[in-house]
């Protein structure tokens, strides 16, 4: 139900919902406000704060990102990890321009014999094995 | 990604080793045409552009028997501070086919770094003041809700049926740690009175279910082995201490303590998982106690792979091939690779819902099954 709900920014002038928002100073809501509490959904961030102007929290945040904490577990960036990025094309030799992130040497393919690693694209020509 | 024989992947990333840090890489693979029977994973960094120094390689054995397209979970974890000489340094990973012929297909790497081991946690959990009922409590999940009770100060399962097997109760709001460190689980279990010990009948607990999946995904593992399944621990119809792979369709027994002279009346379970630096694997060990002295009666081990243990713990009783079923009472963990997770308790509030239109609101909810003996007076 995410995002089914229309923020009064998106009616057109003059709307009921508009008006009431402008009136009443209510922020836009989503339907996952309702279940957010508690759920581990995500919420609507609140407005940044204007540029140029010291932010105190996000300075202690990087302070505090200094500490080594125990059980702290830092999640370290991979490209392309799942092979998700690649051109479609079955038996495409890595490295190649259209499948970034990994280095290669041998025989290694971003697809194999319509197999592929990640969970985008395939080739057009491949029949999904569960109705096949 | 697809490896062929010899071939191998690799990236570099852009973190910089800290003094004292560790890594956990995690991917899925499968092989296929029944060949390769493994895969090679290392860390690495570079001093030069293009010059690949290994820090920490590894060979990961893919379940036997071998399926082709069969994908597997794992991970390459290294020990605190084994990334020392490197620090400044870039971390990369590569991911490596040695065999000779067939290929094996890549997914969904991720790294972690940790900077220090994690301080030890616990929990207790005894039933013995609980009210009788079906719903087992809000820090666990019960395969199926409806199965299991708390009966008598003890959570037992409803009934035992052999076409009902692997009956699970998952404890969600203590996790395993992806970092090294140890955790030691123990639990009181016996034949519930009015049943006896049938062929294939297992009482115990469980560990590494549902590595891949979110932990309420997880939690579901029960009445089926398969990718993720965990590994049983406990006590057979023999009285002897077992382990148990669930990650294979059929329940396999990977170890077997020796049988006692006599069946004690109860048990007293208890797990043990050492991390092995050397070798960067797993000590699995379990020990069954008589409920009464508390004398070891039978033991044993097996060393597992590291992503082996990630995943749920639970508890699992389990029939046979007859009705049998156990009661569990004083289930406790505690260890540096345990992780609480109070937020994750759920219940007895499963689910709500209103509506509220020209100042009337209606409400449903969804609740766990928490009485089934008294009365419902009223709607």
């Amino acid at each position: 139900m995410n995002g089914s709900w229309h923020t009064p920014d998106r009616e057109s002038p003059g709307s009921p919902v508009k008006e009431l928002a402008k009136h009443q100073r209510l922020r836009p809501r989503f339907v996952g406000d309702t279940f957010a509490s508690g759920s581990g959904l995500s919420r609507p961030g609140k407005a940044r704060p204007g540029l140029g102007r010291p932010n105190i929290h996000l300075i202690c945040l990087a302070l505090l990102l200094t500490i080594p904490w125990p059980g702290f577990a830092a999640p370290v960036t991979i490209v392309n990890p799942s092979g998700e990025i690649n051109n479609g094309i079955d038996r495409t030799s890595i490295p190649h321009a259209t499948f970034p992130g990994w280095s290669a040497t041998g025989t290694a393919q971003s697809i194999h014999g319509s197999i592929h690693g990640g969970n985008g694209a395939c080739p057009s020509t491949r029949v999904p094995k569960s109705i096949s | 990604m697809s490896l062929n024989p010899g071939a191998e992947i690799h990236q570099l990333t852009s973190h910089a080793v800290v003094t004292g840090e560790t890594f956990s890489l995690r991917f899925d693979a499968a092989t296929f045409l029944l060949l390769p029977p493994s895969i090679t994973a290392d860390f690495y960094t570079e001093t030069t552009p293009g010059s690949i120094n290994v820090v920490l390689t590894k060979v990961f054995a893919f379940n036997t028997p071998l399926t082709s397209g069969y994908w597997e979970g794992f991970q390459l974890l290294s020990g605190f501070g084994e990334f020392n000489a490197r620090a400044g340094q870039m971390i990369g990973v590569r991911l490596r086919n040695t065999a000779s012929s067939g290929f094996l297909s890549v997914d969904n790497v991720r790294l972690e770094a940790f900077a220090a081991p994690a301080a030890s946690t616990g929990f207790t959990k005894s039933w013995a003041t609980t009210a009788d009922r079906t719903w087992v409590g809000a820090e666990f999940w019960a395969n199926r809700l409806q199965d299991w009770e708390i009966n008598g100060g003890r959570l037992q399962p409803r009934f035992g049926l052999a076409t009902k097997p692997l009956r699970t109760v998952h404890r969600l709001t203590t996790a395993i740690r992806e970092e090294p460190g140890n955790f030691s689980l123990a639990v009181r279990s016996g034949l519930v009175a009015s049943e006896t010990w049938t062929a294939g009948a297992l009482t115990g607990i469980f560990v590494g279910a549902g590595a891949s999946h979110d932990y309420r995904g997880a939690a579901l593992m029960h009445h089926k082995g398969g990718r993720d399944g965990g590994i049983f621990l406990g006590v057979n119809s023999s009285g002897a201490a077992v382990i148990q792979d669930n990650r294979v369709l059929a329940f396999t027994q990977l170890a077997l303590g020796s049988s006692p002279a006599s069946m004690p009346a109860a048990f007293r379970i208890e797990v043990t998982a050492t991390w092995q630096a050397a070798s960067h694997d797993y000590l699995l060990a379990v020990k069954a106690h008589d409920g009464t002295s508390d004398a070891i009666v039978s033991q044993t081990s097996i060393i597992v792979a590291s992503y082996t243990v990630l995943g749920n713990l639970g508890l699992l009783s389990h029939p046979g091939s007859g009705t049998s079923r156990f009661w569990f009472q004083d289930f406790t963990g505690s260890g540096t690779k345990l992780e609480d997770h109070p937020e994750r308790a759920f219940g007895p509030v499963i689910s709500t819902q209103y509506s509220l239109s020209r100042k009337v609101m209606k409400l449903t909810a969804q609740l766990a099954p928490v009485v089934v003996t008294v009365a419902v007076v009223g709607v």
